[in-house]
């Protein structure tokens, strides 16, 4: 390993000299923001019952449990002992911020397995029924050896759904804040420590939710086939503005009171933000990734174009918005530990190189696998073949089980 | 209330898991966890079990004492030996010597504690290695020092460099 003369500037502290919090610690509020993003789009069907959010509502409920099962893959590639992150759920010090996220994250995870559960359980009953062997024992066991489709029986499911999505609102809030709250909390670092923090990471993490969605949703109707629904991408492009006009402000706010509060960090963020990190936070953040989407999104909201131009201006926004969330999350994580904590040098710069244990390959692999996950999700629950249906028929009656099974 | 069946099943199911989770944490405490705080109060006893590996600060004294007085005489004083050897047990055993004692004689390892940082004091000797050898006329060697070999022209015990000619005579520093 050759040394290489570093490339700080200004006075250091000794210990301050690297970045230790790697591109992984980057990942992981982000694939985390889109748990909590999906999350909120699905509950604005099932708790609200915006039915125009109907065709997503499935898909946003699988995709939010697949980027839950990896939130925690980054945290634990970054951990040079990953068995013992065990230890913090055995033996949590409750007075460590760091042992919460065992608790939110199981609890989320327990809420959103259930409510996926009572969301499909129709179709587990159904697909049962119509497979044999193997599948049909798999399926039997999924819904618990219960096939009750009764009209009643489904009226509970959906009263239980929409408990537990209303319990899922806070805990998915809880989830993505608590994230915030990790760097918010920090009173060393002046670009961390401000109770702003929290709010902004779960803004933007409902921002790249919408916006992840309506990629995946566009992507999965040209994959089967289907015909985009206009009132959902509309409707979902309406709350993509209205929650980036919020996001984008109050990133801006924080920014202006602390210029115009002119502390003495500001010296030292002020140069990190416009000279280090300009590139990273004018450049990607602000204009590419948050002020274009947010005309594109205005001219959706406000002149009502044709469908194929707001699909493509809605995926453009939502391509520009996955990378403005993730701007954002590495301009605090990295950005953050750029500067010295004597406030008047920089660190060496980080620049994670492709193959290492922590580098672009593992980052890219694991913001694919929730993809993946998605994928396979979508073989053993549908994500759209039963909506149409259910659609038409709310309250289906006692003949629903003849209903022939699409996909076979 | 009829065609509750499955909740009850999928209830009962949730709270199998949550017991079941908190029977086995129960079963995962370490017995002693929580005496004097969040950690596992036997591991006190176990880290002082353990055999000390380093020798400090003057356990290398009884057997090289030149070796001792020449370092004391030089800059390199408040440089522990192990700093650049490696701990005492890997090389006595019950006070008799057992296997050869490493040293590192890369150039890294004087870069480690001689690479110009803004965050070392002033007073501390630092250079830019790459400079600093061409400076000394040595043919310029790159970024990795990994071959470099320091103590051509600085004894490492005594780094001082003493003789200015051999400096003018441009030795190879990357000849071993
Ligand atoms: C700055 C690093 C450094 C420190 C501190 C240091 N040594 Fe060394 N020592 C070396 C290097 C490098 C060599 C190999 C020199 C060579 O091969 O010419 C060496 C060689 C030796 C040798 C082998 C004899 C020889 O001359 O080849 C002995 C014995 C030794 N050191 C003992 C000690 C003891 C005892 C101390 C503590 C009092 C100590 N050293 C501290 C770097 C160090
Ligand atoms: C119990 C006595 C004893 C102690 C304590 C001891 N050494 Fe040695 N060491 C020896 C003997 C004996 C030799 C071989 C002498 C020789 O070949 O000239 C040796 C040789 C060495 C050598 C030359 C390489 C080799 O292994 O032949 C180095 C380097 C060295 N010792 C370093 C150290 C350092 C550093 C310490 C302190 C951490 C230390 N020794 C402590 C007894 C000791
Ligand atoms: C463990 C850290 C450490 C290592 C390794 C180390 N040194 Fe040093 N070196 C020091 C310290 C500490 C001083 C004394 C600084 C002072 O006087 O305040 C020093 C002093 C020196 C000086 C004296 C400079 C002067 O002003 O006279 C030279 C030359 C030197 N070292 C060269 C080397 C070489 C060559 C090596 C590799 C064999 C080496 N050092 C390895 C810590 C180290
Ligand atoms: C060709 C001989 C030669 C080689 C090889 C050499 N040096 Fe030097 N070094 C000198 C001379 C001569 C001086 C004193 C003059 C000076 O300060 O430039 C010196 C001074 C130093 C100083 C003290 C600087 C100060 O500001 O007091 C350090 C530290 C040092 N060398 C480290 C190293 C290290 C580390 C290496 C290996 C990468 C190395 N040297 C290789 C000849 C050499």
């Amino acid at each position: 390993m050759p040394i290489l003369v570093p490339e700080h500037t200004g006075f250091l502290f000794p210990n301050d000299l690297h970045v230790s919090w790697s591109l992984m610690i980057v990942m992981y509020p982000y694939i985390t923001g889109l748990v909590a993003g999906a999350f909120i789009v699905s509950s604005l069907y099932h708790v609200f019952g915006s039915e125009r959010f109907a065709p997503v509502g499935r898909l946003s409920l699988g995709a939010s449990f697949c980027f839950l099962i990896f939130a925690t893959a980054p945290l634990l590639n970054h951990l040079g002992h990953p068995e013992r992150a065990f230890n913090i759920m055995i033996t949590p010090n409750f007075r460590s911020a760091m042992a919460g996220f065992g608790i939110l994250y199981n609890t989320y995870m327990l809420i959103l397995a259930l409510e996926i559960w009572f969301v499909w359980r129709q179709d587990i009953i159904l697909i049962a029924r119509h497979s044999r062997g193997i599948k049909r024992q798999f399926y039997k066991l999924l819904a618990l050896g219960v096939y009750d489709i009764s009209a009643e029986a489904l009226a509970h499911d959906r009263k239980a759904t929409r408990i537990l999505a209303s319990i899922g609102i806070p805990a998915a809030c809880a989830l993505h804040g608590y994230v915030g709250f990790l760097f918010g909390a920090l009173k060393s670092n002046p670009w961390w420590s401000t109770p702003l923090m929290p709010i902004v990471f779960l803004f933007s993490a409902v921002v790249s939710g919408i916006a992840a969605l309506i990629i995946m949703y566009m992507i999965s109707m040209k994959i089967t086939g289907r015909s985009i629904s206009d009132e959902c991408v509309d409707g979902l492009s309406k709350m993509l503005w209205a929650f980036l006009i919020v996001t984008l402000t109050l990133e801006i706010l924080e920014i202006v009171t602390l210029a115009y509060e002119a502390a003495e960090e500001w010296q030292i963020i002020s140069s990190l933000l416009f000279s280090k990190l300009s590139l990273e936070y004018v450049g990607l953040q602000m204009m590419m990734g948050g002020f274009v989407p947010l005309i594109l999104l205005a001219i959706i909201v406000l002149m009502s174009p044709t469908p194929p131009i707001r699909n493509t201006l809605a995926l453009i926004s939502s391509l520009l918005l996955l990378v403005q969330v993730f701007a954002m999350r590495w301009n605090v994580v990295i950005g953050g530990q750029l500067f010295s904590k004597s406030l008047r040098g920089f660190r060496d710069g980080y620049q994670p190189s492709f193959f290492e244990r922590e580098g672009v390959l593992a980052a890219v692999l694991i913001l694919l696998a929730p993809f993946a996950a998605t994928l396979v999700f979508a073989r053993v629950l549908p994500l759209f073949d039963y909506i149409d249906k259910q659609a038409q028929t709310r309250r289906p009656g006692p003949g629903e089980q003849q209903v022939p099974l699409t996909s076979e | 209330m009829e065609h509750t069946k499955h909740i009850w099943r999928v209830g009962i199911l949730v709270i199998v898991a949550i017991t079941g989770f908190v029977f086995f944490r129960v079963l995962l405490i370490p017995p002693s966890y929580g005496i004097r705080g969040s950690y596992r109060y036997d591991n006190v006893a176990e880290q002082m079990a353990i055999e000390p590996r380093h020798g400090e600060v003057r356990g290398c004294n009884e057997c090289h004492d030149e070796r001792v007085d020449e370092l004391r005489a030089g800059p390199h004083e408040n440089v522990a030996c192990e700093n650049c050897h490696a701990p005492l047990s890997t090389h006595v055993k019950d006070d008799e010597k057992e296997w050869d004692m490493s040293v590192n004689k890369t150039g890294e390892w004087c870069v480690r504690c001689h690479l110009f940082l803004p965050a070392r004091p002033k007073s501390h000797p630092q250079i830019d290695p790459v400079e600093h050898l061409v400076k000394v006329g040595v043919k310029q060697v790159g970024r990795d020092w990994s071959d470099v070999v320091c103590f051509k022209c600085h004894e490492p015990h005594d780094p001082t460099p003493e003789d200015e000619d051999t400096v003018a005579s441009g030795i190879d520093g990357n000849a071993k």
